[in-house]
């Protein structure tokens, strides 16, 4: 029998192809230029890779429309309040495991235990909502980093770099620590914000109850916060302010992609708002400190900060290339 | 003697007044015509093909040629224009191997396939998006649809959906994988009311 010439490769490994590339390219975090390019290239190469990515993605595009049968009662997908607790059970399994492992050897114990972690972060202006599996939430704020534990190890944060809002499901069989240049906080079923300034952190307490145990400086005990405590350790001190409600609302104002200024000098915003911004604002020959602002802005509302500067306090702003001078 | 509609340019040769098509056309015109007549035409390859190859492989060659075909000129009508291809496809392949007479091969009129109407499986489509939908989604296996939900409705990254599910980065491609090869099957090949439609 004369074989029937197969022009195009087996329909399956093609249809596998395709789908490899259909959810590549749905990641836009590492779908680069290049990627791109051998995307072309492969769809290129047959009309069999063209009509295959074309049937899969067509039905992958559909499936955005499963936003609309929410009301019909989608949506049970949502980390709901701990039922099972599936870690006790991965706990119970990596248990095992480990005595297994400690039968093996001291050095297979140490390649077992190295814990994996996933790092997420935000550029300069950006905000990004992290839920994990018990539903707790990490809000991360602008140009933040943080790394976070896999699998059972979630509860486990590292707070790298920026600031982050804390929403944290409470267990007090599996504790939620937060760790950011050595200094330690750890719910006891809580809201709270890190932010990080270098090798100091600030701490502040909105709902429920943490403790702080900083680098260096831990006397005894951990340092119980209450709502309203702000707490701030560089590693050589720990100070402790307690803030009224209304300051707290502006803490947190930038999950709002607000700015809230409170007798707060032209300086200190400005500052602030180079935190969201990439083009940053300079202030040039004045002090700072004499202009006081109060009121709430746009975190990237460039343009309004040079008008509130110019129409409140009669100072000039100038371009200089990316960089907005404000001077008299 | 198979005729091919008039619609169709001769395999091969340019039409000589055009150019060609546009991909974006091409692509258009294919997923909004051929794509939904997956189910007929995989069906009636079943019906025509009795050598026992793979269904699939004879689907994509058919679609080459759709491809090859319409990308000088898109036809006035799809359906005829695909079942053409698809019942002339069977028989170069019959020729070759002469295993069946080609009387064999079913008439295209016989499975009522050559009308102009849109065949009822797209006017269901379009009817019952929305159901359809459904139904492919609470097929999908749990955890495969929680992923596929996470990331196209909710636009997660894979590393937040791994976080957000507990499981690893590489799970997850899985997962999503999985629905995408599903989704395509469930949306094209099948026939509607197949898979436990009410």
């Amino acid at each position: 029998m004369t074989p029937t010439p197969k022009s195009h490769a087996d329909a399956k490994a093609v249809e596998a192809q395709a789908v490899e590339w259909l959810i590549a390219r749905d990641e836009p975090d590492s779908w680069t230029g290049e990627k791109q390019a051998e995307f072309e290239a492969w769809l290129a190469q047959s009309p069999a890779h063209q009509t295959a990515f074309w049937r899969v993605e067509a039905s992958w595009m559909r499936t955005e429309l499963f936003a609309d049968l929410r009301p019909f009662g989608f949506g049970a997908h949502r980390a709901q309040p701990q039922r099972n607790r599936p870690w006790q059970s991965s706990f119970r399994i990596a248990a095992v495991a480990s005595l297994l492992v400690a039968a093996i050897g001291l050095g297979a114990t140490i390649y077992f235990r190295q814990p994996e972690t996933q790092t997420f972060s935000t550029p300069i202006g950006g905000r990004k909502i992290l839920t994990l599996l018990d539903g707790s939430q990490i809000e991360l704020n602008t140009n933040t980093v943080v790394e976070i534990g896999t699998g059972e190890n979630q509860r486990h944060v590292n707070l790298l770099q920026g600031e982050a809002f804390f929403q944290v499901h409470h267990d007090p069989d599996h504790i939620f620590t937060v760790t950011a240049a050595g200094h330690r906080v750890t719910d006891l079923g809580t809201k709270f914000v890190l932010r990080t300034h270098g090798q100091a952190l600030e701490v502040t307490l909105l709902e429920g109850k943490a403790s702080l145990e900083p680098d260096n400086v831990r006397v005894g005990e951990p340092l119980i916060l209450n709502p309203g405590d702000v707490a701030f350790t560089n590693g050589r001190s720990v100070t402790l302010e307690k803030r009224p409600g209304r300051q707290l609302d502006e803490s947190i104002a930038w999950r709002k992609g607000l700015l809230i200024f409170d007798n707060t000098s032209l300086a200190e915003a400005a500052a602030e708002f180079n935190r969201y911004n990439a083009a940053k604002i300079t202030i040039s020959d004045i002090d700072g400190k004499q202009f006081k602002l109060n009121g709430a802005i746009r975190v990237n509302d460039r343009e309004e900060f040079a008008r509130l500067a110019r129409n409140l306090f009669g100072l000039r702003v100038e371009q200089r290339g990316n960089e907005m001078v404000i001077r008299r | 003697m198979v005729e091919t509609p008039d619609t169709k340019p001769k395999l091969g040769e340019p039409h000589p007044e055009d150019a060609g098509v546009s991909t974006h056309d091409l692509k258009a015109w294919f997923v909004r015509e051929v794509l939904p007549l997956e189910a007929s035409l995989v069906q009636y390859l079943r019906t025509a093909w009795r050598a026992g190859d793979d269904i699939a492989d004879l689907r994509q060659d058919v679609y080459v040629r759709v491809f090859e075909s319409a990308s000088k000129r898109l036809p006035q009508s799809a359906r005829p224009f695909v079942f053409a291809i698809a019942r002339n496809l069977i028989i170069d392949r019959l020729r070759r191997n002469r295993i069946v007479p080609i009387e064999g091969v079913p008439d295209l009129d016989a499975i009522e396939v050559a009308s102009d109407e849109p065949g009822p499986d797209r006017k269901t489509i379009a009817r019952d998006e929305l159901r359809r939908l459904r139904l492919a989604l609470d097929r999908l296996p749990p955890r495969c649809r929680e992923a596929v939900i996470l990331k196209r409705v909710e636009k997660l990254s894979r590393p937040e959906i791994a976080l957000r599910m507990g499981i690893s980065e590489n799970t997850v491609k899985r997962h999503l994988a999985d629905a995408a090869h599903l989704l395509a099957n469930m949306f094209y090949a099948e026939q509607p009311g197949a898979g436990g439609e009410e």
